[in-house]
């Protein structure tokens, strides 16, 4: 794997943006598969460097001479996404993030508030500005 | 305040609207681009999707077992089948920090992959030190008493899961009374971004050892060496299986949600884990 183009410019591009000098397992594979176009699953304890994984694949990309479009990368949780904005912004990389919901329907949140209140106290992990969590 | 704004975490709304201009006033779009599962569902990225699709390279899903876990709550987490739909040649990868051989097949197919590349390891935390106790709404004399047992082990800390906000500042009072708890920090929804962050800096610092909360602290497993109180009895409920959000203030029948049950050691199972901080001076 070491001489395919992909790995070579994912080394190259984790050594020079990242200062990663030895990728941890599993990112190179998943580099590789993002660029191939393949879809790919990626199941790793936390701190294993995960986010490393897609976050390498704008730069290698380039690094390939390739378009590089977006990556779109769904978070749920608004912290972590704020956090990893900030570190890839640290790296001198550009990211952004959208968290606004402004334009949604708030049925969701009025019906599970009207129609049952043990759903709301369920799942208050998710409510967190209510006066519960 | 509008409603639909309560399904965001942890962010001041204030603050949610400022980046969010930030991000989307640029004139041209940045490579890597962060959304919220309810924010892909938006009219705006829905025609951005549509119109200007083709530039998009991958598709990225954290935290993927929240298709499944999430999606009586937040069912545009599981909506991103739709993706598939609008640009089949996007690729997605798809991360996970727990994901069960029945979950990764019921994403699979939601999701419609086409034979996805499997980049799979352990999931062994051998840092993280837990047991979760149930406990009164009001700190008893011997959970006081075993929490100061965890505090006289090496790096041991202590997070209270509390229901409420209420019951959280209670413990939090008393415990900053006691000599052994001054320095307890607290933590909910309420507390500035600010005062979130520092909380949860003087935890990592180990300043801080011992953390009222209620489940807007979800990142337990950032914090190694932990003991989970949780200052409710364990209740098995339909609506509240599955919910693995927060596995720490979910609850299953055997008392230890099936997550928690992965992040241990495999020298050290859950019940062994649990043994092995009763045999210490947790009791």
């Amino acid at each position: 794997m070491e001489e395919c183009p992909i790995a070579a410019a994912c080394v190259s591009v984790a050594k020079e943006v990242f200062s990663i000098h030895n990728l941890r397992f599993g990112q190179l594979e998943a580099v590789v598969s993002a660029v191939e176009k393949q879809d790919s699953m990626i199941v790793l304890p936390t701190g294993a460097g995960k986010s490393r994984c897609f976050q390498l694949v704008p730069s290698v990309l380039k690094r390939l001479g390739r378009e590089s479009g977006l990556v779109i990368v769904i978070q749920p949780l608004i912290a972590l996404l704020r956090a990893q904005v900030k570190e890839l912004e640290g790296l001198g990389l550009s990211a952004g993030f959208d968290a606004d919901v402004e334009d949604r329907d708030p049925a969701i949140l009025k019906k599970a508030r009207s129609s049952n209140l043990d759903f709301c106290k369920t799942f208050t992990p998710l409510l967190p500005p209510s006066p519960l969590a | 305040m509008r409603p639909a704004r309560y399904l965001l975490f942890f962010l001041s709304h204030k603050r949610a609207k400022q980046t969010n201009k930030q991000t989307i006033q640029q004139k041209s779009l940045r490579p890597l681009v962060y959304l919220c599962p309810e924010t892909l569902m938006t009219p705006r990225w829905a025609a951005f999707l549509k119109d200007r699709g083709s530039a998009i390279s991958l598709f990225v899903v954290d935290e993927f077992h929240g298709i499944k876990d999430l999606a009586a709550f937040r069912p545009d987490y599981s909506a991103f089948g739709n993706l598939r739909t609008f640009r089949p040649e996007v690729p997605f990868m798809l991360l996970s920090g727990t994901a069960s051989p029945s979950l990764k097949e019921h994403v699979i197919q939601s999701l419609g992959l086409r034979e996805p590349r499997m980049i799979e390891d352990a999931i062994d935390r051998p840092l993280l030190f837990w047991r979760l106790r149930d406990s009164p709404a009001h700190l008893d004399a011997p959970t006081l008493k075993a929490i100061d047992n965890v505090l006289a082990q090496k790096e041991g800390k202590v997070m209270i899961f509390s229901k409420t906000i209420g019951e959280a500042v209670r413990n939090w009072r008393l415990l900053k009374r006691r000599e052994t708890t001054s320095k307890t920090a607290l933590f909910h929804s309420r507390n500035t971004d600010t005062k979130k962050e520092a909380v949860i800096k003087s935890a990592m610092s180990g300043e801080c050892r011992v953390i009222c909360c209620t489940s807007a602290l979800g990142a337990v497993s950032e914090f190694p060496s932990s003991v989970v109180e949780r200052t409710w009895k364990n209740q098995t409920n339909e609506n509240q299986r599955g919910l693995t959000f927060l596995p720490f203030v979910s609850s299953s029948s055997m008392g230890f949600p099936a997550p928690l049950q992965t992040c241990c050691s495999k020298e050290g199972a859950p019940g062994e884990t649990n043994r092995k901080l009763k045999s210490g001076a947790c009791n």
